[in-house]
C-alpha cells in the first residue's frame, strides 16, 4: 500500500509537471520565445519582400521587434480585457450554487464563471511562454481562450450566443485559433486555483474559531494581536474573532480573483501556497499561526514555507492594476503600433491558415471537384496499403 | 439391424440371448418363446430366468452350473451387455477398480509418475482378470481404498462434474439444433403463405382490372433476412445459443475467493497537514445544506468540504524552487509524480 499525502496530490497535476518554472527558467524561455518569434517575423517579412520585388532587388530589412517587457505588456493588458469579457458576457462573478447544463442530475457548488475567468487568463499566459504576440495577436487568441475556459469549466455557451456578444467577430474567427491554442497548452486543461482552497482554509480558520479543532488552538488563536488590517487586537469573543476571519477572507478573494491572475504566481507557486499568501497580505498574524497549526510538530517546513509566502507576497502585491490609468494606456497603444509593423505576415490571417489545415483545404468552389475526387482517391489507396507507400 | 446382419443368420436378440437351450434346464427357446437368459458376476454362468426365481428366490444357493458351486444371490443376476462373457467379467472388474483407482494425470508431477501409477494399475487389473494372487491383490485395492478414500471421493465429483458438464452441452447442442429446424421449417412455411398471397393479390388484382402500381415480388433471399431480423428480434432466447461447443475443455479450478474491490489499487491518501473532518461549515453551505435542489440529487455538501480541505493543503510543501530547478530536484519531483500519476484521476474523483 503507497500513502499519499497532499503535496503528491498536487505532484500528479500537470500544472506540477509542466507549467511550474523557477524565476530563471521562465525568463530564459520567454527570451527565447522572444527571439525565435523574432527570427521567424525577419524571415517571413524577407520572404515577402523577395517575392514582391523578384530577385536581386534585396535589402536586408530591419525590421524593430518587441522586446520581452513589451511583449509581458501587452500580453498582461489582454489578459485584464480577457477578465472584462468574461464578466461581460454575463459569466455571473457572484458565488452561488449552480446547476451544471450537462448533467442535470449533478449540482456543483463552485464559483464556476470565476473559474472560467480565471482559466481563461491562466490559458493566454500560458500560451504565450511559448509563442510570442508577434506571431499570433492576443487579441485573437484571448477570445478564443474565453470560450475555450467555458467548456473547460463546465460553463457551457453555445458559440452562438457567444459570438452574438462580440463586435465585428465571426464563428470562425473563435475557432480557428482554437486549435493552436490547445496545441499551446500542450493540452493540457486543468488549471488548479486557488479559489477552492481558500474557501477550504476559511472553513478549516472557522472550525479553529468555534473550537472544533480543541480549545488549545481556540484560545491561541484568540491571543493573536493586530495587524495592518486588523486594529481591534487579541479578539475578545468568537464573534470577533469570525468578523477577523471573515474580513482577512473577503480580502484575500479580492487578491486572488485580480492580481493572482495577472502575476506569474502560477507558475511559481502551488495554489495552496498562493492562497496563503493572498491571506498573508489580508492578515499576517493569523496566517502565521495558521500555517503553525496545520504542520506537522517537528517540521522545519514552516520557516521555509513563511520565507516562499513572503516572495509569493510581495509578487502578488507587485502586480498590474487591473484597471490601467491613461498613461499605460498609451505606452499600450505605442505597444500595438510597433507590433503593427513587426506581425508576422504569414501567421496574420489566422481563419484561412486553419481551413487550410484542413482536409479539403481552402473555401467551397475553390478547388474543384476532380481535384477532391483525386485526393479522395489518393486517401483510399494509402489506406489500403497497410504498410504505408514504399520508401 | 441391417439386412446384412439377418442374412447371416443373426438375430436382432440382446447379446447372449441368442442360444435356444438353458445349460441348468435344458428347456428349449422352442417351448418358451419368451425366455430370457441372466449371469451373475460372481461366476458368470449363464442360465434362464425361469431357473433363477426357482433356485434363488428362497435365499442364497450355490451355482446350479456342474463344479462351480460358488452362492449366488438373485439380486445380483443381471442381463449380460456383451456377448462374451470374459469380456463381460473385464469390463465389470475394469470398472470396479477404475473407480478405486481415479487419480487424474494434473494430480502428478511429471508424465513418468503417472506413467507408473498407470502401470501398477493395470498390474493389479490383470492380476484379477487372470486370478493371479486374487487375496493380495484384494488386499491391496481394500488398503488403497481406506488410504484414499478423500482423494478417491473429490476425484470422483470431479469426474461427475465434467459428465455432467458435457451431457448439458451435448443437450444445449440438440436443442439448438432442434430450434434451428424448426426456425427453417416455419421461414418455409410463411414463405409459402406469402407467395400463396401475391398470388392471389395479383389474381385479385387482373380481375379487378385495376391499374394499380405493380409491387415487385420482394426476392426470396431478401424476405429471409426480413423474416430472420424479425424473428431473431422476437425470440432472442433460444436462438442466441452459440451454433457449436467446444468439447472436451479441460475443467478450470475454482478460483480463489475474490478480495474485496479497491478503486484505487491500494493506493491510500494520508492527510498530513489537517485533520479530515466531515463537518464544517461555511456561510455559503448553510443554504445548500438543506436546498431540495442540491440534496435530492444525492449531493452531500460535505464532498464539498472534503475537497476544498485537501486542495487548501495540496502542494503547501511543494516547493517550486527548489524541485523544478536543480536538477536532481526535477527527478525527485518526476518520480515522485509517477507515483502519484498513476492514480492521478481516481483520487481526485474521491476528493
Amino acid at each position: 500500500m503507497i500513502l499519499l499525502n497532499e503535496d503528491d496530490i498536487y505532484r500528479s497535476s500537470t500544472q506540477y509537471k509542466f507549467w511550474s518554472f523557477t524565476l530563471d527558467s521562465l525568463s530564459s524561455l520567454r527570451n527565447t520565445t522572444n527571439t525565435l518569434a523574432a527570427n521567424g517575423v525577419r524571415e517571413a517579412v524577407l520572404q515577402q519582400k523577395q517575392k514582391s520585388a523578384g530577385v536581386g532587388n534585396i535589402e536586408d530589412v530591419t525590421i524593430d521587434c518587441l522586446t520581452v517587457e513589451e511583449e509581458q505588456k501587452l500580453v498582461g493588458f489582454y489578459c485584464v480585457k480577457a477578465m472584462q469579457l468574461a464578466d461581460f458576457c454575463d459569466f455571473p462573478t457572484n458565488v452561488k450554487v449552480r446547476l451544471v447544463p450537462s448533467c442535470p442530475f449533478a449540482y456543483q457548488i463552485a464559483d464556476v464563471s470565476r473559474a472560467a475567468q480565471a482559466t481563461a487568463v491562466q490559458y493566454l499566459k500560458r500560451f504565450y511562454l511559448s509563442n510570442s504576440p508577434m506571431t499570433y495577436h492576443p487579441k485573437e487568441i484571448m477570445r478564443s481562450a474565453v470560450f475555450l475556459s467555458t467548456k473547460t469549466e463546465n460553463h457551457y455557451t453555445s458559440l452562438r450566443s457567444f459570438v452574438a456578444k462580440l463586435p465585428k467577430t465571426t464563428a470562425d474567427d473563435i475557432l480557428a485559433p482554437e486549435f493552436l491554442l490547445t496545441q499551446g497548452l500542450r493540452f493540457t486543461f486543468d488549471v488548479r486555483h486557488p479559489h477552492r482552497a481558500l474557501e477550504g482554509g476559511f472553513m478549516e480558520c472557522l472550525a479553529i474559531a468555534r473550537g472544533q479543532r480543541g480549545e488549545l488552538l481556540k484560545n491561541t488563536m484568540m491571543r493573536i494581536g493586530s495587524s495592518e488590517h486588523w486594529k481591534k487586537g487579541a479578539a475578545k469573543d468568537t464573534d470577533q474573532l469570525v468578523a477577523r476571519i471573515q474580513g482577512a477572507h473577503g480580502r484575500a478573494k479580492d487578491t486572488l480573483k485580480t492580481s493572482a491572475l495577472l502575476t506569474d504566481v502560477y507558475f511559481h507557486y502551488t495554489p495552496s501556497q498562493i492562497w496563503l499568501s493572498a491571506f498573508l497580505l489580508a492578515d499576517q498574524p493569523l496566517t502565521e499561526f495558521f500555517v503553525e497549526s496545520a504542520m506537522p510538530a517537528n517540521s522545519d517546513m514552516k520557516q521555509r514555507l513563511v520565507n516562499v509566502l513572503r516572495g509569493c507576497a510581495k509578487m502578488l502585491s507587485a502586480s498590474l492594476s487591473a484597471d490601467p490609468g491613461d498613461a499605460e494606456m498609451k505606452e499600450l497603444m505605442e505597444i500595438d503600433k510597433k507590433l503593427y509593423k513587426c506581425r508576422n505576415p504569414e501567421k496574420i490571417d489566422l481563419v484561412s491558415m486553419n481551413k487550410a489545415a484542413k482536409r479539403e483545404g481552402g473555401q467551397e468552389g475553390e478547388l474543384d471537384e476532380k481535384v477532391i475526387k483525386k485526393r479522395k482517391l489518393e486517401r483510399e489507396q494509402k489506406a489500403d496499403d497497410v504498410f504505408g507507400p514504399p520508401i | 439391424m441391417s439386412k446384412a446382419a439377418q442374412k447371416h443368420g443373426g438375430s436382432s436378440a440382446p447379446p447372449g440371448q441368442d442360444d435356444d437351450i438353458c445349460p441348468v434346464c435344458k428347456s428349449a427357446r422352442y417351448l418358451n418363446p419368451n425366455m430370457r437368459f441372466l449371469v451373475n458376476p460372481t461366476c458368470y454362468h449363464k442360465m434362464c430366468e425361469s431357473c433363477v426365481d426357482r433356485i434363488f428366490s428362497q435365499g442364497p444357493a450355490p451355482c446350479p452350473v456342474a463344479g462351480c458351486g460358488r452362492t449366488l444371490r438373485k439380486q445380483r443376476f443381471r442381463r449380460q451387455t456383451f456377448e462374451d462373457l470374459q469380456i463381460e467379467r473385464e469390463v465389470d472388474i475394469r470398472r470396479r477398480v477404475s473407480t478405486i483407482f481415479n487419480r487424474r494425470e494434473e494430480e502428478f508431477l511429471d508424465l513418468r509418475n503417472w506413467n507408473d501409477y498407470l502401470e501398477n494399475v493395470e498390474t493389479l487389473t490383470f492380476n484379477l482378470l487372470y486370478n493371479i494372487e486374487v487375496p493380495e491383490t484384494e488386499a491391496k485395492l481394500a488398503a488403497y481404498a481406506a488410504q484414499n478414500s478423500d482423494s478417491i471421493s473429490r476425484n470422483a465429483a470431479l469426474a461427475s462434474a465434467e459428465h455432467d458438464s458435457t451431457e448439458a452441452a451435448f443437450a444445449a447442442q440438440k436443442q439448438a439444433a432442434r430450434v434451428r429446424r424448426e426456425e427453417s421449417l416455419r421461414e418455409d412455411e410463411e414463405d409459402r403463405q406469402d407467395r400463396l398471397r401475391e398470388d392471389r393479390e395479383a389474381q385479385e388484382r387482373i380481375a379487378q382490372g385495376s391499374t394499380a402500381k405493380v409491387t415487385l415480388k420482394k426476392s426470396t433471399a431478401r424476405r429471409k433476412d426480413g423474416a430472420k431480423g424479425a424473428a431473431s428480434s422476437g425470440n432472442a432466447g433460444p436462438s442466441a445459443a452459440p451454433a457449436f461447443e467446444i468439447q472436451g475443455l479441460k475443467p478450470v479450478a475454482a478460483p480463489e475467493p475474490t478480495k474485496a474491490y479497491d478503486p484505487f489499487g491500494g493506493l491510500r491518501i494520508r492527510s498530513e497537514y489537517f485533520a479530515q473532518q466531515r463537518s464544517c461549515e461555511h456561510p455559503w453551505l448553510d443554504k445548500a445544506k438543506n436546498d431540495p435542489a442540491i440534496v435530492t440529487g444525492g449531493y452531500d455538501v460535505r464532498e464539498y468540504c472534503a475537497r476544498a480541505m485537501v486542495e487548501a493543503f495540496a502542494g503547501m510543501g511543494v516547493f517550486v524552487d527548489d524541485e523544478v530547478g536543480t536538477g536532481g530536484g526535477q527527478a525527485a519531483a518526476t518520480e515522485r509524480a509517477a507515483i502519484a500519476a498513476g492514480t492521478d484521476n481516481r483520487t481526485e474523483d474521491v476528493l
